[in-house]
C-alpha cells in the first residue's frame, strides 16, 4: 500500500515535470515564431539601409548606424533599435535552448552576417573601423 | 681524462629520455564545435526567409532577388 502511494506521488511529479517541459517548448516555440515574424516584416527596410550604407552589421551580432548622421535619424534609429532588440532576444533564446552565453551566439550571427553580406555592405572590422565588403 | 670520459659517458648512459604521455584531452573543443554547428544550424533555420549569401564577391545575380521583392 506504501509503496503504490510512493509510486504515484513519483509518476505525479515525472507527469508534472514533462508537462512543464512541454510548455516551455512550446513557449520557445511561440516566442521564436513571434520573433521571426517580426524579423521578417523588416528585413527590406534593413536590406534597404544596409544598401545605402546607412547601417552595417558588427562583430557583436548587432546593426549599426555607421555615422552619427544616420544613428540621428529617427527613421533609422528605428530600424536600428527593434532589429537590436529583437536579435537580443533571438540570442537570449537560442543561448538557453544550448546551454550557452548569448554572447557565444552573437558570435556565430555575427560571422554568419559577415558571410553573407552582399558586396559594398559595411561591415566593421576589429578595429572599429567600418569596411565595404569586397 | 679517460676516467672522466667514461664517467660521463655512464652518466648519460643512465639518462634514457623518458616521455610521459599524458591523455590528448579533446573533449571541450569536441564540445564547442557541435555547439557552433547546432548553433549556425538554427541560426540558417531561423533566417531561412533572407536572400541567398554572397558568394565570394561573384554575387551579382543576388542583387536581382533584393530587387524583385521591392
Amino acid at each position: 500500500m506504501k509503496t503504490n502511494g510512493n509510486g504515484r506521488s513519483g509518476w505525479g511529479l515525472r507527469v508534472a515535470a514533462a508537462a512543464l517541459l512541454v510548455w516551455a517548448a512550446q513557449t520557445t516555440a511561440q516566442g521564436l515564431d513571434t520573433l521571426k515574424e517580426s524579423f521578417k516584416a523588416r528585413y527590406p527596410a534593413v536590406q534597404e539601409l544596409k544598401k545605402a550604407g546607412k547601417v552595417g552589421e558588427t562583430m557583436a551580432g548587432l546593426l549599426e548606424a555607421t555615422k552619427p548622421e544616420f544613428a540621428g535619424d529617427a527613421a533609422v534609429k528605428r530600424v536600428v533599435d527593434d532589429e537590436n532588440r529583437d536579435r537580443q532576444s533571438l540570442y537570449n533564446s537560442l543561448a538557453q535552448q544550448e546551454k550557452t552565453t548569448s554572447d557565444k551566439i552573437a558570435e556565430r550571427n555575427a560571422a554568419r552576417n559577415y558571410q553573407k553580406a552582399l558586396p559594398g555592405e559595411l561591415l566593421k572590422d576589429a578595429a572599429g573601423k567600418w569596411q565595404a565588403k569586397k | 681524462m679517460v676516467a672522466a670520459a667514461l664517467a660521463a659517458a655512464g652518466l648519460l648512459a643512465g639518462c634514457q629520455p623518458r616521455i610521459k604521455l599524458d591523455p590528448i584531452k579533446i573533449e571541450p573543443v569536441q564540445i564547442t564545435m557541435d555547439i557552433n554547428i547546432r548553433v549556425d544550424k538554427q541560426l540558417d533555420q531561423f533566417f531561412d526567409f533572407e536572400g541567398p549569401a554572397a558568394q565570394g564577391g561573384a554575387g551579382g545575380t543576388t542583387n536581382a532577388t533584393g530587387k524583385a521583392k521591392n
